[in-house]
């Protein structure tokens, strides 16, 4: 039998696998050459774009906790010049698609960076980080349905190409967040960013971070954020695009189960530079054990727990 | 700042395991013969298991390297003071590890002027492999190396004797006081000469720093910060920049500095 089809289609745009570079996790994507070639990523998602540069928050930034990783690094960047001057062509003939993070300190800035990223041939889709929770007002877009609608909406306007936008999981209803952005004109949902986590030094008393608390990734949150996708996917009619401690085939399968199109790889990208290989085969070798000639026969097949048979 | 494109990810055979003094260790591994040579300064990670917790690899300062026949064989020196050092030390030959390296920026010897070396502690490590590189070509080169008490000297066998200069805390072994004072009572005409390579605890590099910044003289430091990658994606490791706003990153851009890239008054 030949090899599965991968392939999968988010906003009109298709990605040759589902298995995508989560933003922040892989630069701009072509840093980690050669020891994680994009090409490898059905897409690659960037650090976040924001017009002007960013120094970022001061040391320490990162905190490691049991199986995950507290991170405030605050949106260091480059800007929108020198990324497009620089970063862009570097992924010119790379096979994979790029997705752009986008980032804003008000609704306007969103729009005006996806105005000129709409211009920009390379660039195929856009992710709004509505949720960055390390600078001041970073998640309030994504807390407030109104306010992230608005974003949505101002983006939308200015540009045809295809509008993820990336949620807090640091919400009690995260669906209703999801609906008002998928009502305001967004093509896709990326679940979840960071969820908030604080660790403090006990000797000194002190906490660690010097924002206090952080965004929480890794394998810790995995479960949680499972649930979040599972919420979103009952709750909305757009590609929900699965992302929290995924590292491995059986994490991609499991959230692709759930009903997410595709799913982002992140702070496993900082630990094994194997895990885009291991966790598409991991995925293609179970399409093939159950004879799925595709992995959209896989995505939403969910089933409800097995009712226990009574003894006959 | 783009990976350097040498480093290959691999696992590392552990050829031999030697516990040195109580808590120290000194481990020998096994790599391939693709494996790039690695600079002195320049550190290995290692992931310390296959399972998430503790979840990140650790870097590990590169004491020596050999090419053998087919394969290359690099040395480590590191103490046990966490989690990760805590599962480093149980490995044994033939265990393997998930190693990437060499990574980040090494020591820039300066052919052109004179040479001392300043270690704390641990420290040590890539001194050592820098003194083994630049020692034979025949120049002395005086080695200050500062540690706790006399039990825990390592590699002093590495050092020829007429270029040791040791300070003990407890005064066991040398003067009785640490690396800076030692630094600090070398003839003035060789050190307004010299070059300074620096490698130990943070407030000996900050002072070791301030130090050559001061008498104008140059001085290289290798800074350890936390961070996950190893690589300069996940941008963890910021380190005060000097001549800007921002910050560099310790683990590509570094770990060693030039004392007058880093804003000094602005480390954490």
């Amino acid at each position: 039998m030949s090899s599965p089809d991968l392939s999968v289609l988010i906003g009109g745009v298709r990605f040759k696998n589902p298995v995508l570079a989560a933003s922040g996790c892989f630069g701009y994507g072509s840093e980690m050459e050669p020891l994680i070639p994009a090409s490898l990523f059905g897409g690659v998602v960037t650090k976040t774009i924001l017009e002007s540069r960013r120094p970022g928050n001061g040391a320490p930034r990162i905190i490691e906790t049991p199986s995950g990783l507290i991170n405030s690094i605050g949106l260091e960047g480059v800007g929108i010049d020198r990324y497009l001057d620089e970063m862009v062509p570097k992924l010119t003939g790379v096979d994979t698609r790029l997705v752009v993070s986008v980032g804003g300190h008000d609704i306007e800035e969103f729009a005006r960076l996806a105005a000129r990223l709409d211009r920009v041939d390379r660039v195929d889709a856009l992710e709004l980080n509505i949720s960055c929770p390390n600078v001041d007002g970073g998640t309030d877009f994504s807390t407030d349905p109104d306010l992230a609608a608005a974003t949505v909406r101002a983006v939308r306007r200015v540009t045809g190409k295809p509008i993820w936008a990336k949620l807090t999981p640091n919400v009690s209803r995260i669906s209703v967040i999801g609906q008002a952005c998928e009502k305001a004109g967004a093509d896709a949902l990326s679940a979840v960013n960071t969820f908030t986590g604080m660790s403090i030094d006990i000797h000194t008393g002190r906490m660690i971070l010097p924002r206090g608390a952080g965004g929480t990734s890794g394998p810790a949150i995995r479960p949680l954020a499972l649930a979040k996708v599972w919420e979103l996917v009952r709750n909305v009619g757009i590609p929900v695009v699965g992302i929290g401690g995924i590292a491995t085939g059986h994490d991609v399968i499991e959230f692709l189960i759930t009903g997410a199109s595709a799913v982002q790889l992140g702070t496993v990208l900082y630990i094994d530079p194997n895990s885009p290989r291991t966790a598409l085969a991991g995925l293609t070798e179970h399409l093939a054990s159950r004879g799925m000639s595709t992995v959209r026969d896989l995505i939403g097949t969910l089933k409800g727990r097995q009712e226990r048979r009574p003894h006959s | 700042m783009a990976l350097s494109s040498r480093a290959i990810a691999c696992r590392a055979t552990v050829v031999e395991q030697i516990e040195t003094q109580p808590g120290f260790f000194r481990l020998v591994c096994r790599v391939p013969a693709a494996f790039a040579d690695p600079l002195p300064g320049q550190f290995v990670q290692l992931r310390l298991n296959d399972r998430s917790d503790p979840l990140l690899p650790r870097p590990y300062g590169i004491v020596d390297f050999r090419r053998q026949s087919d394969h290359a064989i690099f040395e480590l020196y590191y103490g046990v003071v966490g989690a990760g050092t805590k599962i480093l030390a149980r490995y044994r030959p033939p265990d393997s590890i998930a190693c990437i390296g060499p990574l980040g920026r090494g020591y820039t010897f300066d052919p052109g002027r004179e040479a001392i070396l300043v270690a704390g502690g641990r420290g040590v490590a890539p001194l050592l492999m820098l003194y083994a590189a630049e020692r034979p070509k025949g120049r002395a080169i005086p080695f200050v190396y500062g540690f706790r008490t006399a039990a825990l000297a390592f590699g002093l066998d590495r050092i020829e004797e007429s270029d040791r200069r040791i300070a003990t805390d407890d005064g066991s072994m040398g003067v009785h006081g640490n690396a800076l004072q030692v630094l600090a009572g070398l003839p003035e005409r060789l050190l307004s000469s010299a070059t300074l390579y620096a490698c130990g605890p943070e407030i000996l590099l900050e002072k070791t720093a301030r130090f050559a910044l001061e008498r104008g003289i140059p001085c290289q430091v290798s800074l350890e910060a936390p961070f996950a990658c190893g690589v300069g994606i996940c941008r963890g490791c910021a380190v005060p920049a000097a001549a800007h706003d921002g910050y560099l990153m310790c683990c590509s851009d570094g770990p060693v500095f030039s004392a007058d890239e880093i804003r000094w008054d602005a480390m954490p």
